[in-house]
């Protein structure tokens, strides 16, 4: 366990120098919004609202579709993983994610997401202009049930172990238990040996 | 205890690594968050009869630290909480318990990009009683460790082919429960593909090992299936995956087994203000019986969050769990407790439920009301139903 623990640690290390030798593409976050897709931008608003912990590592855009959703944070005509984004897209989940959509008189104009953000001096010319203000939710919402995911990778392996928030709500967790049982033949009459039962 | 230390070396060089990194630009972002709740629990020891209740008074502080990069993310939390018990053993009133996570995205090209995610627990969980208020069990603080790793090729612009690995650890501090202690390394590939912007297909492959301590509990299993992801609406999502599970077992003499595995879940938005997820899943799973080294589980879930008005919210979510034991999979050779049997093929049916209400003081401060209710029926253990009510205060430092 030290061992790999140690080597784990040097993979992270190792990658945070890496940077100065990767391919020359352009970072996406500080592309124009036209040239990133509704998936790139779902996966950086995970990141930047703390929401990774509540997925997989290197979640599929389903899965950072299914959790901005959760949390209300959804373009008008709903994700698209292939779908480049628009300005209107992006302010309208930029206003989400800051919790302020309640403060949009007509949602249904998409100039107003855009007009509302321009009024608080948020530019949406770049995505990484954009999300800048964005900070972690402090309510976040989890829309996963543990026990409800099968995939080795991901799963709880026991009954829920420490107390989770689930979709803003406490799931108490069910503890392990466990009866012993003898190695002698099971009792005849309801006068046998009578023990611990948990 | 070694690994919490292990751990929480892991949170504080990632925490160095990006305080260096900051010399390159980026953005970085501290938040301090603090949950104060005062709990009444009606059955503390989740016991069939004669239940004690108690008032608990927890406080959480949770500290959040992230590092934008242009193409590194980094996110470092750190959860304590302290619980103080007004009913229980004075030895044991006051505990602390720790979480911890650690999230690493690089992207080293369009084509190419890398996670990584440790997740740490140290829980605290009190011990047993049984009908006749006998400790039967001492606490059960155990140490938890969970990480994940997932490589992503871009084979083509709607192609991609995922490499994972994950290593899960639980270890309970009590010697007595050492034997329960175990591990599994789990490897897979995933072969993904955008058939459009609303539809994912995928190809999975999983392979899992666990080992325990004790007596040989442990298995092997190879996971061979397929999933689809769907956007039908702007206002519904859903998921489904599912194959074939193939589970040999490590004790002499337990058959191996061959079943179907699958899960599905919708999210659904019928307005704006309301958020709505179900789910469902089955596939063959550890127990937590002793000395079962299997079980077929169905579970299903159900969840709402409703925005009320702009400062109140209803949280609605509930989970059931139903476990089948069957004797074929009793690993012999534990330790020896007389005990009557009255049935050793059976099943669980686990409900848990939980409701909350919360109310958007300001900006930076929420109050909100709880209550969740836990209930376990079983042909194999004492059943017990168990009821929790709380006030707590949240507070964005």
């Amino acid at each position: 366990m030290r061992k790999m623990f140690l080597m784990l640690m040097a993979v992270v290390c190792a990658l945070w120098v890496m940077p100065a030798t990767r391919a020359a593409d352009p970072a996406p976050t500080n592309q124009a919004t036209a040239q990133v897709t509704q998936a790139e931008l779902a996966r950086l608003l995970v990141d930047v609202l703390g929401l990774s912990r509540f997925l997989p590592a290197n979640p599929t855009p389903g899965d950072c579709f299914k959790i901005l959703m959760s949390n209300g944070i959804v373009p008008k005509e709903g994700w698209n993983a292939a779908k480049a984004v628009t300005p209107a897209d992006l302010a309208r989940v930029v206003v989400q994610a800051m919790k302020r959509a309640n403060e949009i008189k007509h949602p249904e104009v998409d100039q107003e997401w855009i007009d509302f953000l321009t009024g608080l001096g948020i530019a949406i010319d770049t995505i990484g202009k954009a999300t800048k203000p964005l900070e972690p939710l402090a309510m976040p919402i989890s829309p996963y049930a543990y026990t409800a995911v099968v995939d080795p990778l991901n799963k709880e392996s026991k009954n829920i172990m420490a107390p989770i928030t689930q979709y803003g709500a406490d799931m108490t967790p069910i503890r392990e238990l466990f009866r012993f049982l003898p190695l002698q033949p099971k009792p005849v009459t309801p006068t046998g040996p009578q023990g611990t039962r948990f | 205890m070694n690994s919490f230390k292990q751990a929480a070396a892991g949170v504080a060089l990632g925490v160095l690594a990006a305080g260096v990194s900051l010399g390159q630009g980026g953005k970085s972002h501290w938040q301090v968050n603090n949950n104060l709740r005062l709990e009444y629990d009606d059955n503390v020891y989740q016991a069939h009869t004669n239940k004690t209740a108690s008032l608990k008074i927890l406080d959480q502080l949770e500290g959040i630290y992230n590092l934008n990069l242009n193409n590194t993310f980094l996110s470092v939390r750190y959860r304590p909480t302290f619980t103080w018990w007004e009913n229980r053993e004075a030895a044991r009133t006051d505990f602390l318990q720790h979480e911890a996570s650690v999230v690493l995205n690089q992207v080293f090209s369009r084509r190419l990009s890398l996670s990584l995610m440790d997740t740490f627990n140290h829980a605290l969980q009190p011990e047993l009683l049984d009908r006749n208020n006998a400790r039967v069990q001492e606490n059960q603080d155990f140490n938890a460790n969970s990480a994940n790793g997932t490589l992503t090729l871009a084979l083509s612009q709607q192609t991609f082919l995922d490499v994972a690995g994950r290593y899960y650890l639980l270890n309970y501090n009590n010697d007595v429960l050492s034997n329960l202690n175990y591990r599994v390394w789990t490897g897979g590939l995933s072969l993904r593909h955008q058939l459009s912007g609303m539809t994912t297909i995928s190809a999975d492959g999983r392979y899992e090992d666990t080992s325990y301590s004790g007596i040989n509990r442990g298995a092997q299993s190879v996971f061979l299936g397929a999933g689809i992801e769907k956007t039908f609406t702007a206002r519904l999502l859903g998921s489904l995956n599912g194959g074939v599970q193939a589970k040999t077992f490590n004790a002499g003499g337990l058959a191996s087994k061959n079943a179907p595995y699958g899960n599905v879940s919708l999210t659904y938005l019928p307005t704006a203000l309301i958020r709505c997820t179900v789910g469902a899943g089955y596939s063959l799973y550890e127990t937590d019986i002793y000395p079962y080294a299997n079980q077929e589980r169905l579970t299903g879930f159900a969840s709402v969050a409703y925005d009320i008005t702009s400062r109140l919210s209803l949280y609605l979510s509930g989970a059931l769990t139903r476990g089948q034991y069957n004797e074929k999979y009793i690993v012999s050779g534990g330790p020896v407790v007389t005990n009557t049997i009255e049935e050793i093929n059976g099943s669980d049916l686990i409900l848990q439920t939980s409701a909350r209400l919360t109310y958007r003081l300001n900006r930076s401060n929420w109050l909100g009301i709880g209550y969740g209710y836990t209930a376990l029926t079983s042909d194999l253990r004492e059943d017990f139903d168990r009821n929790q009510y709380d006030v707590n205060w949240t507070t964005q430092f």
